[in-house]
């Protein structure tokens, strides 16, 4: 349980200093790992406000990262469903 | 008797599918609000990080005698390139031009805004940029972003009190006028992503490697260089990949004209 405020505090120190090529794979690696990482989706909405511009058009909502990370996290779902932990 | 097992209304799937929606709905509605003071409140930690990379990096060079000299070296070549930068962007018929905007009752375009810049790519995973400058100084929405040199980069998008977002050319998706210069053909240049370009011009259209290509305005400003050019042997047109003059990974300094 300790993890999940860890992951957080990391990926936003990530966003902050880092290239994106580090704060994407780690929160997309916090999404898949951590059970319904919703804190991901305010996350995606801090890459957006901090770099992203503004939403003028579907595409551009679209390939928001906020957006991003609600779809994965929606997608997980049923996935995570399936899998089984257990022999 | 052996009954197959109805589907279940596996509520709790969409009690969790509704969550997130609504965690979506509250990021959206507390995020458009605070986009601006987000942005104040963590622009001067960019500044002060930019300001501590730079005092470590001399730092190290009193330490380091053979790093100070590969440091130099490195500084030189980038002032190497800054120039050609600078030549590349000049106009070639340079009086001519001049000529033409007195003609047009218009004045070439001196001074502008300096300012420093606070977060670039790779930083950004969209081609923005962050600057130090705001609507405290004098920063308008959809000024022009200039390299110090002359190169166009890109335009202000959004302006907070005391930084501002600029939008590159080259973010993926971005549509600006240009011409080339080889042929005086008007395209769209359309953003790639990554200081890169994409254009689609008829394949007789005399293109070749390092063709520079122009702003459509009368400033004639250098937007990108032809870097790549792809013609397959049933196709009526031809796609060419052209690419930022600046490297947009150590961009200091930017130059704002409204």
């Amino acid at each position: 349980m300790k993890y999940r405020p860890l992951a957080t505090v990391f990926i936003i120190i990530a966003i902050i200093i880092f290239p994106y090529w580090i704060y994407i794979p780690a929160l997309i690696a916090a999404m898949a790992v951590l059970p319904l990482y919703w804190e991901g989706i305010f996350l995606g909405f801090l890459i957006d406000a901090l770099y992203g511009g503004k939403l003028n058009s579907a595409s551009s909502f679209f390939f928001s990262a906020s957006f991003l990370s609600l779809a994965g996290l929606l997608l997980l779902i049923p996935i995570r469903a399936r899998l089984r932990s257990h022999v | 008797m052996n009954y197959l097992q109805k589907n279940r209304p596996n509520r709790g799937r969409r009690k969790l599918i509704l969550f997130l929606l609504g965690v979506f709905f509250i990021g959206f509605v507390i995020f458009y609000f605070l986009n601006g003071i987000i942005i104040s409140a963590i622009a001067p930690f960019w500044k002060t990080e930019n300001q501590l990379t730079k005092v470590l990096s001399d730092w190290k060079e009193i330490w380091r005698s053979k790093q100070a000299l590969v440091s130099e070296n490195a500084r030189f070549k980038e002032k190497i390139s800054s120039l050609e930068l600078e030549l590349n962007a000049r106009p070639e018929a340079y009086d001519g031009n001049d000529t033409l905007l007195s003609l047009l009752g218009r004045k070439a375009e001196d001074g502008g805004i300096t300012a420093a810049v606070l977060v670039r790519p790779p930083q950004t995973p969209y081609d923005m940029i962050i600057i130090d400058a705001g609507k405290d100084d004098g920063v308008l929405a959809d000024s022009q972003a200039l390299l110090p040199e002359g190169p166009a980069l890109g335009t202000v998008s959004e302006i907070f009190p005391s930084s501002a977002k600029i939008k590159l050319f080259s973010s993926a998706g971005e549509k600006v006028s240009a011409v080339l210069e080889r042929s005086g053909l008007s395209i769209m240049l359309e953003g790639a992503g990554g200081g890169n370009f994409r254009i689609v011009v008829p394949r007789e259209t005399p293109v070749e490697k390092g063709d520079r290509i122009l702003s459509a305005d009368i400033f004639s400003r250098l937007l990108a260089v032809v870097e790549d050019i792809k013609v397959e042997p049933t196709d009526s047109f031809k796609e060419i990949f052209a690419r930022s003059p600046a490297n947009l990974f150590n961009i200091r300094f930017i130059v704002i004209r409204p």
